[in-house]
C-alpha cells in the first residue's frame, strides 16, 4: 500500500527554506535528495541478499534440470506423434541427466517396446516395477505393452524361450516339432512369428502369409507380422499389397527403421525411386545401421544411379556381412545379386 | 476454506516486504520523495509507503502498480530453479521447497491493494487529467478492485501459484 503526504509550506523535514519549483511538498534541496533516496534498511538488504544467494545456489543444477525437462517434454510429444525412436532417444537423454526419474523410465518402456528394443524394455521394467507413478495413463500404457510382450519375459514350462533353449538352431527344427508345439500353445505369438521367419527364409511364402495372418488374429497390431507380410508380398510381386502392410506398420511407429526401409524397398519395386531413397536414408539414420538398413540403402542408391555412394556402402556392408548370421548374409547376397543384375528385383 | 487474512499475510510476509519495496523502487525511479516505509507489520495494512503526492499521473499509476511487475518477476525468478526438481523430477531438496515458498509468497502479493487503487482514483479525478490517462487508469482501478474481491476466493494464491509454478512449466512446454 502507498500513501501520499501533504505537509505545510516550509521544508517539512528541517524547517530550512524550501527549494523553489512547483513541488507538492516544500522541501530543501538536501532533504528532497535524502527523501528521494530514502534508505533501504540493512535487514531488507540482508533479506534480499539471502534470497539471491539461495537462488544462485539452486541455479547450479538448473541448466541440467531444464535441459532434462525439455527432453522429457520433447519425448512425450514424439510419443504422442508415434515417433518412438525420437521419443526413446529423448528419454535416454533425460535419464543420463536425472537417473532416478521413474517417469522417463516408464515412457522408455513404451518407446522401447514399439522400437522392438526388448532388452531396454526389460531393463527399465526391472527398475520401475516397484515404483509408484503419478500418471495413471502412463501406468495403463506400461501394462498394455508389458502384457503384449509378456511371452518374452514369462518363463513357463511350455513358453517359447524354453523351446528355443531346447532347439538352439530353429532352422533345423522339423515341421512336426513346430506343429506339436503350436498344438500345445496355439496363442504363442512369439513362436508363430519365429516359425513365419523360417517359412520365409525357406521360400514358403504362402505358408508364411497364413502364419502371419494367424499372428494378426491374436494381435491386431503386431509389428513383426506387418513387416513380414510386406516382405512376403514383395516376394510374391504384389507391391500394392506390400505397401498396405508397410503403411499399417508405420501407422504404429512412424519412425520404425525396419518399417521405413521395408516401405523404401516396396517403393523401389513401384519405381518411385526418389521417395524410396529418402525413406531408406531416414531409416538408416534412425536405426542402428544394421545389414538390412545398409542393403536397403544400397538398393536405393543403385536404382537412383548413385553408383559411388552405393559402392562405398557395399564396402562397409561386406565387412558387416562377414560377421552376420546366415539369414542376414542371405539378405546381403540377395541385394548384391540385384545390384549385379543376377536377380530381378522389379518388373 | 476460510483463513483469516492476517494469518495468510503473516505466513507470506516475504511477499509484503517485496510489495512495499516495489513501491519504494518506483518512487526512487521517478525521483519522488519517500517519507516513511513500513515493510511489514502485524496490522492493517500489513505494510505501506508514504510518499509525496505525484504530479505526473502516469508516474503515479506506475508507482501504484509497481508491485504487480516487481513481485511477478521476482516471484517467477525465485521459484524457477525449484519448480523442476519438485514437480517434474521429484528430486527436490529442502532448499527447493524454501524457494517455492518464497516464490509463491512473493508472487501472490503482486496485486496492488485497494489503498493503491484509491491513490490512482483520487489522482485521476483531479481536474486537468488527460483523457488518455483516465482511459488507462479507470480499468486499472477496476481490475485492482476485482483482484481484491477475488482474494476472497483465493485468486491471489492462485495467481502466486500460477506465476511460480505455471510459468516455468509453460516455458518448458514452449521450448520443447
Amino acid at each position: 500500500m502507498e500513501e501520499t503526504f501533504f505537509p505545510g509550506r516550509n521544508c517539512a523535514s528541517c524547517g530550512q527554506p524550501a527549494m523553489p519549483g512547483d513541488h507538492p511538498t516544500p522541501l530543501c534541496a538536501d532533504c528532497r535528495d535524502h527523501f528521494v533516496r530514502f534508505p533501504i534498511p540493512h535487514w531488507v538488504r540482508a533479506f534480499a541478499g539471502a534470497v539471491v544467494i539461495l537462488v544462485l545456489f539452486s541455479l547450479y543444477t538448473f541448466p541440467k534440470n531444464i535441459s532434462a525437462a525439455i527432453a522429457l517434454e520433447k519425448g512425450k510429444k514424439a510419443e504422442k506423434e508415434k515417433k518412438y525412436v525420437t521419443a526413446q532417444r529423448e528419454m535416454e537423454d533425460v535419464l543420463e541427466k536425472i537417473p532416478r526419474n521413474v517417469e522417463a523410465r516408464g515412457h522408455l518402456i513404451i518407446d522401447a517396446f514399439y522400437n522392438s528394443d526388448y532388452e531396454a524394455m526389460g531393463e527399465q521394467y526391472e527398475y520401475v516395477r516397484y515404483s509408484s507413478f503419478d500418471d495413471h495413463d502412463l501406468v495403463g500404457q506400461i501394462d498394455y505393452v508389458m502384457s503384449k510382450s509378456s511371452p518374452l519375459f514369462v518363463d513357463s514350462t511350455d513358453s517359447f524361450p524354453k523351446f528355443r533353449k531346447a532347439h538352439p538352431d530353429l532352422q533345423l527344427v522339423p515341421d512336426t516339432t513346430w506343429k506339436n508345439y503350436m498344438g500345445k500353445n496355439p496363442h504363442d505369438i512369439l513362436a508363430l512369428s519365429a516359425y513365419g521367419n523360417i517359412l520365409y527364409d525357406s521360400g514358403r511364402f504362402e505358408l508364411c502369409d497364413s502364419c502371419m495372418r494367424q499372428v494378426l488374429l491374436l494381435d491386431r497390431e503386431n509389428e513383426a507380422a506387418f513387416g513380414m507380410l510386406s516382405a512376403v508380398k514383395r516376394k510374391q510381386h504384389k507391391p500394392d499389397s506390400a505397401l498396405y502392410y508397410n503403411d499399417r506398420l508405420l501407422a504404429i511407429n512412424k519412425e520404425l527403421p525396419y518399417g521405413l526401409e521395408s516401405r523404401a524397398r516396396t517403393l523401389l519395386m513401384l519405381r518411385r525411386d526418389k521417395e524410396a531413397l529418402a525413406l531408406a536414408k531416414e531409416g538408416f539414420e534412425l536405426g542402428n545401421k544394421d545389414l538390412y538398413s545398409q542393403t536397403t540403402l544400397i538398393l536405393a542408391y543403385h536404382f537412383n544411379g548413385l553408383a559411388t555412394d552405393r559402392d562405398d556402402l557395399i564396402k562397409e556392408a561386406t565387412v558387416a556381412a562377414a560377421n552376420a548370421d546366415s539369414s542376414d548374409r542371405k539378405a546381403f547376397h540377395y541385394a548384391m545379386d540385384v545390384v549385379n543384375n543376377k536377380e530381378k528385383f522389379r518388373d | 476454506m476460510f483463513i483469516p487474512g492476517f494469518v495468510i499475510t503473516l505466513l507470506t510476509f516475504p511477499g509484503v516486504i517485496v510489495h512495499e519495496f516495489a513501491h519504494q523502487l518506483f518512487c526512487r525511479l521517478y525521483k519522488v520523495p519517500v517519507f516513511e516505509v513500513v515493510y511489514f507489520r502485524l496490522g492493517n495494512p500489513a505494510g505501506y509507503v508514504m510518499h509525496e503526492a505525484v504530479k505526473n499521473k502516469a508516474q503515479g499509476i506506475m508507482i501504484s502498480i509497481g508491485p504487480f511487475i516487481v513481485n511477478t518477476v521476482i516471484g517467477a525468478l525465485v521459484s524457477l530453479p525449484a519448480v523442476l526438481p519438485i514437480f517434474r523430477f521429484h528430486t527436490a531438496t529442502p532448499l527447493d521447497y524454501v524457494l517455492i515458498y518464497l516464490g509463491v509468497s512473493i508472487a501472490m502479493h503482486a496485486f496492488p491493494s485497494r489503498g493503491d487503487a484509491n491513490v490512482i482514483w483520487n489522482s485521476v479525478k483531479e481536474p486537468g487529467t488527460s483523457p488518455l490517462v483516465k482511459f488507462i487508469a479507470y480499468p486499472i482501478v477496476g481490475l485492482i478492485y476485482l483482484g481484491s474481491l477475488g482474494s476472497f476466493f483465493w485468486l491471489d494464491v492462485m495467481y502466486g501459484v500460477g506465476v511460480a509454478v505455471g510459468l516455468p512449466n509453460l516455458l518448458i512446454y514452449l521450448l520443447a
